[in-house]
């Protein structure tokens, strides 16, 4: 009995020992620090000025109307009146317009024909033209939606004054020209904001990718320095791999979870970003994920040779790993193998699920699906980890016993 | 000869491009993870990225319905919202709350709900109207499937106009005009097809090339003082910083040469991204742009003096260089000082000559300027030269990381 209370004894002095060597090697590596520490808040300081005033809106067209008369005219000032564009030119010819457009002053042009207000009056479809740029997609969107809104309206009241002088009732004319109408609403980021659905993505990976790379800097160190010898108990006999990877993640968890409460009850309210969950909810949420990451990281971070080896290697994947979340581009335009195959990166499901958490206000059974894989890709790493280190130990060891 | 650190010094005679180049090539022999992953990380993850964006446009996207009236009338609309590309009528549900609830669980974007009285209203004349809830979580998704539903409400609406005018005794063509007096003919002069692979893919290709060659750089030069070799480096092109700089630079801008090539095959040959313009600029460009990302990464370590640091940097700001490109999110909607940033960023003139030349079709001499200014990046480099002159020769720069 008593042995058993000293095996558990001895268990919990090297977990301590485990913790503190971790600790001591991430405030003691001003690298490790300002990846750990510093990445978070530089990124999403910059991001948030980047993406901050959130809505594309009034962006410049030209207005080429070689038809001048009232009706064209009042087409011209209806589109003008839209919040999505502003006209910035009316050039008098689509030559002029398209220097213009070279010279990124305009990103749309809008031509309204000599015969435009005649042929309405003859009763035959006047047609205009609109050349846009499908390069730069949000400002297509906002010059597409913008005409194609002022278009309908237009064509609503013309109507309706043809059905008038035909003879009907206002009533009867409002209702031929449009019987059947439909309201669009937008539920959750109403305004579309830009940041409002990437910021808790890119924050949920930049942890990711700091966890991942500052794992590996600090397992690069180790074998540089030859420090895994450290991992032996006052007798000289060596943790075992399990102790290592719990006190690894023991400790990532204390910071990432601190991290969290700081990001998401200070930092992200100083932005002013929709966050419907609780912090309960977040910090719940979040713990799979973050042992997820960190023991996929220890698991990667027993095979980096160098510190730097885990900047070389892993920065280059945030990208890959962003486009997995979703969120550039929806799940519906990727391959089914290639979106079922990201899933054993845990950001794309703990991304998936967070934003609706925190945008949507969606509870933790709504993202029970996200969570579960997260809670499964967290077992699997844990054991992939353990045995990456029990590999590392060994290799110590046996390199230790022979100098 | 070997002094006693283990470092070779060179005589006068053996010291030169060739004797860094090849030392160059020993290292990378040596250093088979860094030689490994500068050459197959770029290509796997430009593989990964076509293979993500082969399909180009988003299909099929999850709607559900609410079919109050569950008429024919009201079935033929939802049919006809069903059949757009982007929408997939996968749910007839009974209430917009359980739809609210299946968005939050993510199953589906949108519901669309149809009044009572839907068929009835329609014959008598009465007006009716229809709503879709679409979230807009997600920009693009809501915006296609609001596109999508619009357009065919508004078609199934100019339908059931069309036919009481027809059966008002107005003949077909005379219809058309009358429910459409006005309408657009749409000229999408660039990314004609709005596929989003061309619109965000030239963004994230070079993406991947950049980000290899400025950390492979920053590692190149950074280990030379982390591993106390620098001196050595510096004797093997027989004390000419210029030598021993382009000399070592060489193997690493031919290996991204070649990730160059790969995506411009990947993208104007095998996807087939429209490519109006001159090729040749756009080969001058990225050839310039790599460049510039290369003498960055020498910049960080010359300036620095750590090769940790001078990585952490190179990652940073190499990283970052996507959202200040103005691709995703336009500058023209940023404020102009986070605008400005932007041109902090050899990214940012790279994408322009690429809108330029194979979106665009611009004249050549829109892009001179964009090269002009890439070239203005490696010059400020090329002046941290003589500082790397410095630290290469003084051992207290040594060792550090």
């Amino acid at each position: 009995m008593e042995n058993l209370f000293d095996k558990a004894g001895s268990w919990s002095d090297n977990l301590v020992g485990v913790i503190r060597r971790e600790f001591k090697s991430i405030f003691t590596d001003s690298g490790v620090m300002l990846i750990l520490f510093g990445a978070i808040f530089i990124y999403s300081t910059l991001y948030s000025l980047a993406y901050h005033n959130e809505v594309v809106r009034e962006v410049p067209i030209a207005v080429v109307d070689l038809n001048k008369t009232t009706t064209s005219r009042q087409f011209v000032r209806a589109l003008g009146a839209s919040p999505s564009v502003v006209i910035a030119a009316e050039p008098t010819s689509l030559d002029a317009a398209k220097r213009l457009f070279y010279k990124r002053e305009v990103f749309g042009v809008i031509v309204i024909p000599l015969d435009f207000e005649k042929k309405i009056a003859v009763g035959e479809q006047a047609r205009f033209a609109i050349y846009a740029d499908a390069s730069y997609f949000l400002m297509y969107k906002s010059l597409f939606t913008a005409t194609s809104n002022v278009m309908s309206l237009t064509n609503y009241k013309i109507e309706v004054d043809q059905f008038i002088k035909a003879g009907m009732s206002s009533l009867q004319a409002e209702v031929l020209a449009d019987p059947v109408g439909l309201n669009t609403v937008k539920l959750f980021n109403r305004n579309e904001g830009y940041a409002v659905f990437v910021m808790p993505a890119i924050m949920l990976l930049i942890i990711q990718q700091a966890l991942l790379i500052a794992i590996g800097m600090i397992g690069g160190t180790f074998r540089e320095r030859k420090l895994y010898r450290e991992y032996r108990d006052q007798y000289g006999s060596w943790y075992t791999p399990f102790t290592v990877v719990f006190g690894k993640l023991i400790c990532y968890l204390t910071i990432v979870i601190a991290l969290m409460v700081i990001v998401f009850g200070v930092y992200y309210k100083f932005w002013n970003y929709p966050s419907l969950a609780s912090m309960y909810d977040v910090i719940v949420y979040v713990i799979p994920y973050i042992i997820s990451v960190s023991a996929l990281s220890i698991a990667l971070s027993t095979m980096f040779a160098k510190r730097e080896n885990a900047i070389l290697l892993l920065v280059i994947w945030s990208i890959p790993f962003l486009l997995l979340c979703a969120i550039s581009f929806p799940v519906e335009g990727m391959p089914s193998w290639l979106y079922h195959l990201g899933l054993i990166i845990p950001s794309s499901s703990a991304v998936m699920g967070f934003i609706r958490l925190e945008v949507m206000g969606a509870s933790l059974e709504d993202v029970n699906f996200q969570y579960t894989i997260m809670w499964w890709l967290s077992a699997v790493y844990v054991v992939l980890a353990v045995f990456m280190m029990g590999w590392r130990l060994n290799k110590s060891k046996k390199d230790f016993e022979i100098n | 000869m070997v002094d006693d650190n283990g470092m070779t010094t060179y005589d006068t005679r053996e010291a030169g491009f060739g004797a860094v180049f090849f030392r160059e090539l020993r290292f990378l022999k040596r250093d088979t993870t860094f030689s490994i992953s500068i050459v197959f990380i770029p290509i796997i993850t430009m593989f990964f990225l076509v293979a993500l964006f082969y399909k180009g446009v988003p299909d099929s996207m999850p709607v559900a319905v609410v079919d109050l009236d569950n008429s024919p009338l009201s079935r033929q609309m939802i049919q006809m919202i069903d059949a757009t590309s982007s929408v997939d009528v996968a749910y007839e549900i009974s209430s917009l709350e359980e739809g609210r609830n299946m968005m939050k669980k993510g199953d589906v974007s949108a519901v669309v709900v149809v009044p009572t009285n839907f068929q009835r209203s329609i014959y008598n004349g009465d007006k009716v109207d229809c709503s879709a809830f679409i979230s807009g979580l997600n920009i693009l998704v809501g915006s296609l499937l609001e596109r999508d539903i619009t357009t065919a409400v508004k078609s199934f609406s100019a339908g059931i106009e069309m036919q009481k005018l027809l059966s008002m005794g107005k003949s077909s063509k005379q219809v058309e005009a009358i429910s459409m007096p006005i309408y657009y003919d749409k000229h999408i002069l660039f990314n004609p097809y709005t596929s989003y692979a061309y619109y965000l893919l030239p963004g994230f290709m070079p993406m991947m090339i950049l980000l290899m060659i400025l950390l492979a750089s920053a590692y190149a030069f950074g280990i030379e003082l982390k591993e106390r070799s620098a001196k050595e480096w510096l004797s093997a092109s027989g004390d000419n910083i210029l030598v021993a700089t382009f000399a070592k630079m060489l193997p690493y801008t031919l290996i991204s040469i070649g990730h160059l090539f790969l995506m411009n095959y990947l993208m104007y040959d095998f996807l087939a991204v429209p490519l109006v313009g001159s090729k040749e600029m756009l080969l001058v460009a990225g050839f310039v742009f790599l460049i510039a990302y290369q003498m960055l990464g020498i910049f960080f370590v010359a300036v620095f003096a750590n090769m940790r640091l001078a990585m952490s940097l190179s990652a940073g700001y190499g990283v970052l260089a996507f959202s200040f490109s103005g691709l995703t999110f336009p500058f023209m909607a940023m404020s102009p000082f986070v605008a400005a940033c932007g041109n902090l960023f050899p990214l940012t003139f790279y994408m322009n000559v690429f809108i330029d030349q194979a979106m665009r079709g611009a004249p050549l001499s829109m892009s001179y300027i964009d090269i002009a200014i890439l070239l203005v990046f490696i010059f400020v480099a090329l002046l941290s030269l003589f500082r790397l002159r410095t630290v290469a020769q003084d051992e207290q720069f040594w060792g550090r990381s």
